[in-house]
């Protein structure tokens, strides 16, 4: 069954928003995340170009600079909320499995 | 050593992994796209080299965009940030190429890609079809009428038939289109659920055997017209094919370019295009149909024709070639009759129509007589039967005219007609009519014959032979 839309997050959505804790840009987004996830997660400019767009219509994230094509975003409060949500729901699949396997078997 | 080329692309629109191959094969050939056209893709001649192609969509672009707008530039500035560089774009289609090994691809979110692409597809493929599907719905329904009301005309004429079979041809293509579309986009979602991305495919057999079918129908068509079609028809088939279709096409991209360079608004731009189009279209037909008439008036298109003066008057006749003519049946000076042999030919049936009537001042025709009749020459066997019913039940609405009240066809000898099987046109009472219009209606092994013999009397065994020997059985020129 589809997810609703931002109940839960990707593992893209989760790393865009991540950055956007202080204001950046696109194209700092594209490089950031590689470099916060060492190379595990890289976003491609197309689902990012959408995602942004997504976040701004959802009240997530917002504009804060236009500088000629280049646009600033920043998490709002409802976008830290999400990614806290999103943080908590983590955490417990981590608890989950912590307690099904014990600490060696997170080793 | 040319530096450009020109390809046909058959891909869907959607079909971003067969289009991305292909434009990888070309680039390894030394070949990379820049620029995409109504009909054919333009290639650039390059170094061969691999490079990754990306074929994506943005759906708020439009095919009347003056130049892509600042959304449509900030989505290229982040593309060439992960080192995709715009290759081609037509409307909501993006390629990007990349010459950076194993680059980030546009789209890494299966979902996402999934929802971009319908939705352009949603403002592109979607509604061009449906709209499509619309206009053959209507086409193929009034061909439908027009073969309920005259099944002989609609299979003898083979522009009808090629109109019939481009529609057939055209939902095959448009519902394949769709259903595949729809199909991918099924299983496109339920990958994306999963997190895979869902390869894209385009149907092009059907494709091509739809073209081959169209292309073959097409060539038929033009060259019977051009062979066999009266003057009228090649000039018109002629001025439509050489002057209208390149006339369309060039009022439709001409006005659209003009819009582009004058930096209009997709709206206006889109207002402008159908407006100007349609105002062109329908002065180029007028221009052409003005033509046409000017050239009839002048006599320009008849053909086989000869001209008689009578006290200052001057009368012309056409004088076509008869398979059976009056001189074959009557004694008499002909010489002022007017003969025409008209109809139309199909790869199915043929319908010709042959008239011999007087033409001039009374004074030449102190007991006029007319010959009128219609060869229909079954192809096809199967249609026999239908061609059959058809004309037997061809005047079953002529009873609403006073003159036909209480007519009907009534069996009579075949044999003297050297026929199958033979009816005549009479009155309830069976009394042979006085109207001097004898007429019957004849079947032979191939061919249906109606004839109107209009003299005093009735047709002799001599006449009925000459009948089934020029019409029944003869050629028809």
């Amino acid at each position: 069954m589809p997810r609703a839309k931002f109940q839960t997050l990707t593992e893209q959505m989760f790393y865009i928003l991540l950055c956007l804790r202080e204001e950046c840009c696109g194209t700092d987004i594209l490089d950031r995340v590689p470099a916060v996830t060492l190379g595990r997660v890289s976003v491609g400019s197309g689902t990012l170009y959408n995602l942004l767009e997504q976040f701004v219509e959802a009240g997530m994230i917002r504009e804060t600079r236009v500088e000629g094509r280049r646009r600033s975003y920043l998490l709002t409060e409802f976008g830290r909320e999400t990614l806290r949500k999103e943080y908590r729901r983590i955490r417990a699949q981590a608890e989950d499995y912590r307690l099904a396997f014990g600490e060696e078997g997170t080793a | 050593m040319r530096q450009t080329k020109r390809r046909a692309q058959t891909y869907s629109l959607y079909d971003r992994t067969g289009m991305e191959a292909s434009l990888a094969r070309m680039a390894e050939k030394g070949w990379l796209l820049e620029r995409i056209g109504p009909f054919f893709w333009t290639y650039r001649r390059i170094e061969p080299r691999r490079l990754t192609f990306s074929v994506c969509y943005f759906p708020k672009a439009s095919q009347f965009d003056p130049e892509p707008s600042e959304e449509q530039e900030a989505f290229y500035d982040l593309c060439a940030h992960t080192g995709w560089t715009l290759a081609a774009s037509s409307a909501q289609l993006q390629v990007f190429y990349n010459e950076r090994e194993d680059p980030v691809p546009i789209d890494t979110d299966p979902a996402e890609e999934v929802a971009t692409i319908h939705r352009a597809m949603k403002r592109s493929l979607i509604p061009s079809q449906l709209g499509l599907l619309a206009v053959g719905v209507l086409n193929a329904a009034l061909l439908v009428r027009r073969f309920l009301n005259d099944p002989i005309q609609v299979l003898a004429m083979s522009a009808s038939l090629l109109g019939g079979l481009c529609w057939i041809i055209l939902f095959v293509l448009i519902g394949t289109e769709l259903f595949a579309y729809f199909r991918w986009h099924a299983g496109a979602v339920r990958a994306a659920q999963r997190g895979e991305f869902y390869a894209t495919r385009t149907g092009r057999k059907v494709q091509a055997a739809a073209l081959v079918l169209l292309t073959g129908a097409l060539v038929y068509e033009l060259a019977s017209t051009l062979l066999y079609g009266k003057r009228i028809q090649v000039l018109w088939t002629l001025l439509l094919l050489l002057l209208y279709l390149p006339g369309a096409f060039l009022a439709v991209n001409g006005i659209k370019r003009l819009m582009k360079d004058l930096k209009a608004s997709a709206g206006v731009s889109r207002a402008a295009t159908l407006a100007g189009s349609f105002a062109l279209l329908f002065v180029l037909l007028g221009a052409l149909s003005a033509g046409m008439v000017f050239a009839l008036n002048r006599g320009w298109l008849e053909e086989n024709q000869t001209v008689y003066e009578y006290q200052g008057r001057t009368y012309t006749l056409t004088q076509d070639p008869l398979p059976l003519a009056l001189d074959d049946l009557l004694e008499g000076d002909f010489s002022r009759y007017t003969r025409t042999w008209r109809g139309e030919r199909s790869p199915l049936l043929e319908q010709r129509t042959g008239h011999q009537w007087p033409l001039g001042p009374r004074d030449f025709f102190p007991e006029p007589v007319y010959l009128d009749y219609d060869v229909v020459l079954v192809k096809v066997p199967a249609l026999y039967g239908l061609c059959r019913e058809a004309k037997l039940h061809e005047r079953d609405d002529w009873g609403d005219n006073p003159a036909w009240s209480g007519y009907a066809f009534a069996p009579a000898d075949p044999a003297p007609w050297g026929a199958e099987e033979a009816y005549q046109w009479l009155p309830g009472d069976g009394a042979d009519n006085e109207a001097d219009n004898h007429q019957f209606l004849l079947f032979y092994p191939d061919r249906i014959v109606d004839i109107s013999m209009q003299w005093d009397q009735p047709p002799t065994p001599a006449q009925m032979a000459a009948v089934g020997e020029k019409l029944g059985r003869g050629e028809l020129p």
